[in-house]
């Protein structure tokens, strides 16, 4: 399995577990591969902090673990900060939390780092809730990212692959009819009883990914809601890891 | 472990797949009687392990406040569906304080004279509502333990949806009374501390995201038997909702007792 939606940091509501949990998971549960994001960088003005701090933490791993850099548009620096995610701290890809870090996916600020990444062959991740909103106990209240918008995105920038990380039942067809080819989402937060069997039907396997969003979610999660869906096993396959070494050409 | 062995490896159970003695479903959700859905509840759980199933129906429109029509109605379909599948589907009783009469009569009916084997509160009322006394009364009698809705929702609950403290505020007034709260009131972090002085409130984990860290922060307040697994299906799945128990960092014999030992204590099955 290649799970495509891992993060590793600290999280500022409650505790999280480390990477070190994380490596023991993927023995446990057969996933042999993941791409890996900064936590920390969600919360810190400069993500490029965390993704130096995520590369460290991930270069004993580099056999297993895959790194995208955090970015934000609005930050001075930070198309050079993307060079250097690439070419100095050997990241594969672009997750953007935008009501994080208080921007809009159509601000044209963005536009320099979508490029750069379509330059690259970079995806570009797009995380539209990272959290229940019924549990953000605090006044700063951060919505979800609305998949119409990811799926403008991903019809403004045919050439880069927009994944949508933490789409819900129901959320993926808000982004358009039809569905830009180039648009994807993981199944880290799709649920319902029977939730994977017809995103299938409905979307095709091709666009689905295995993401499990550790640390916030239990590392088993997802890895039980694709084993135990009653897909056809070329299905299951592309979603388990197929799709994910399309998208980064492994 | 092998990559090819840890995709086949998982949980287990009905079919063969886990080694637990028996899992049960402490909250499942029915629309209606039809045959397809409950072939399709149930050919779910077996694919997750899961051999018996606690359904309640919320009506079939699921009206916030419902009349006393709906829940006959509801008991009615949860009574056909039991009926075709004695073996998989433990019945509850919808009740509501706005019907507290036809709700008890419900209880005759169902639970004295019939299979169900628990009442369902949701959110026509707060927990703690004095109608509800002679429900409440009438379940202690019978031995029937309530399930009840409870959240903390930081976005504003409903208007009559109950939180830990209506239900504390209950347990308080009748310690004979079984409750068990679901959805581990959302609020999962305090739940914990809110209920350890009441023995007699257990807490169902359904729900929800799959949190990491939810069943190891309850284990570590109130002990393991006072958690109930339950899914909260179908609006959610059995597979993801079991590995907040499955994945949790604790002894399987936990583990065993979540899945299906405290609830099968509680409802004598």
């Amino acid at each position: 399995m290649f799970d495509f939606n891992v993060k590793a940091g600290h999280w500022p509501y409650r505790p999280v577990r480390g990477l070190d949990a994380y490596l023991k998971a993927m023995d446990e549960y057969g996933i042999e591969h993941a791409v890996v994001s900064s936590l920390n960088a969600v919360h810190y003005l400069n993500p490029q902090d965390g993704n130096e701090e995520l590369a460290e933490a991930v270069a004993p791993h580099r056999d297993r673990l895959m790194s995208f850099a955090v970015l934000r548009p609005n930050f001075t620096g930070c198309v050079d900060d993307l060079a250097e995610c690439a070419d100095g701290l050997g990241m594969k890809g672009l997750v953007l939390y935008p009501n994080y870090h208080e921007y809009a996916l159509a601000d044209p600020a963005l536009e320099p780092l979508m490029i750069e990444a379509a330059r690259r062959g970079w995806p570009v991740c797009v995380q539209a809730g990272l959290e229940d909103p019924r549990r953000q106990f605090r006044e700063h209240k951060v919505a979800e990212v609305p998949a119409a918008e990811i799926g403008d995105l991903a019809r403004a920038y045919p050439d880069v692959p927009v994944v949508a990380l933490g789409l819900k039942v129901g959320q993926p067809e808000s982004a358009g009819d039809p569905l830009p080819d180039n648009f994807l989402f993981d199944t880290s937060n799709y649920e319902t009883l029977g939730e994977m069997e017809s995103a299938v039907e409905r979307f095709g396997a091709g666009r689905i990914l295995l993401g499990s969003n550790f640390p916030l979610f239990n590392p088993r999660a997802n890895v039980d809601k694709l084993r135990l869906a009653a897909l056809a096993e070329a299905d299951r396959e592309a979603i388990a890891r197929g799709n994910a070494r399309r998208l980064l050409g492994a | 472990m092998p990559q090819a062995q840890g995709w086949r490896r998982c949980v287990a159970g009905r079919r063969g797949v886990h080694s637990w003695a028996m899992v049960i479903d402490c909250h499942v959700h029915i629309r209606t009687a039809e045959e397809a859905e409950l072939e399709g509840l149930l050919e779910a759980a077996d694919r997750a392990g899961v051999e018996r199933l606690c359904v309640s129906s919320l009506g079939r429109v699921w009206s916030e406040f419902p009349t006393a029509q709906e829940l006959e109605e509801a008991a009615d379909d949860v009574l056909e569906a039991c009926r075709r599948h004695p073996e998989r589907l433990i019945g509850a009783v919808y009740a509501s304080a706005d019907h507290a009469e036809t709700s008890v009569a419900l209880l005759e009916r169902h639970v004295a004279n019939g299979p169900f084997r628990l009442l369902k509160l949701w959110v026509s009322q707060f927990m703690d509502d004095p109608r509800l006394n002679p429900v409440v009364e009438r379940c202690i009698e019978l031995d029937v333990p309530i399930l009840a809705h409870t959240w903390v929702k930081a976005t504003g609950n409903m208007a009559k949806e109950s939180t830990y403290h209506h239900v504390v505020n209950m347990a308080r007034r009748y310690p004979d009374m079984k409750v068990w709260m679901a959805h581990v009131s959302g609020r999962w972090e305090e739940t914990g501390r809110v209920i350890r002085d009441y023995p007699n409130v257990c807490v169902d984990v359904s729900g929800g995201e799959p949190e990491d860290g939810i069943v190891e922060c309850l284990v570590r307040h109130v002990g393991p038997a006072r958690i109930f697994w339950g899914s909260d299906a179908p609006g959610r799945s059995f597979a993801v909702q079991m590995t907040k128990v499955l994945a949790a960092q604790i002894p399987e014999e936990h583990k065993q007792m979540i899945l299906g030992g405290n609830v099968r204590r509680w409802l004598h099955v």
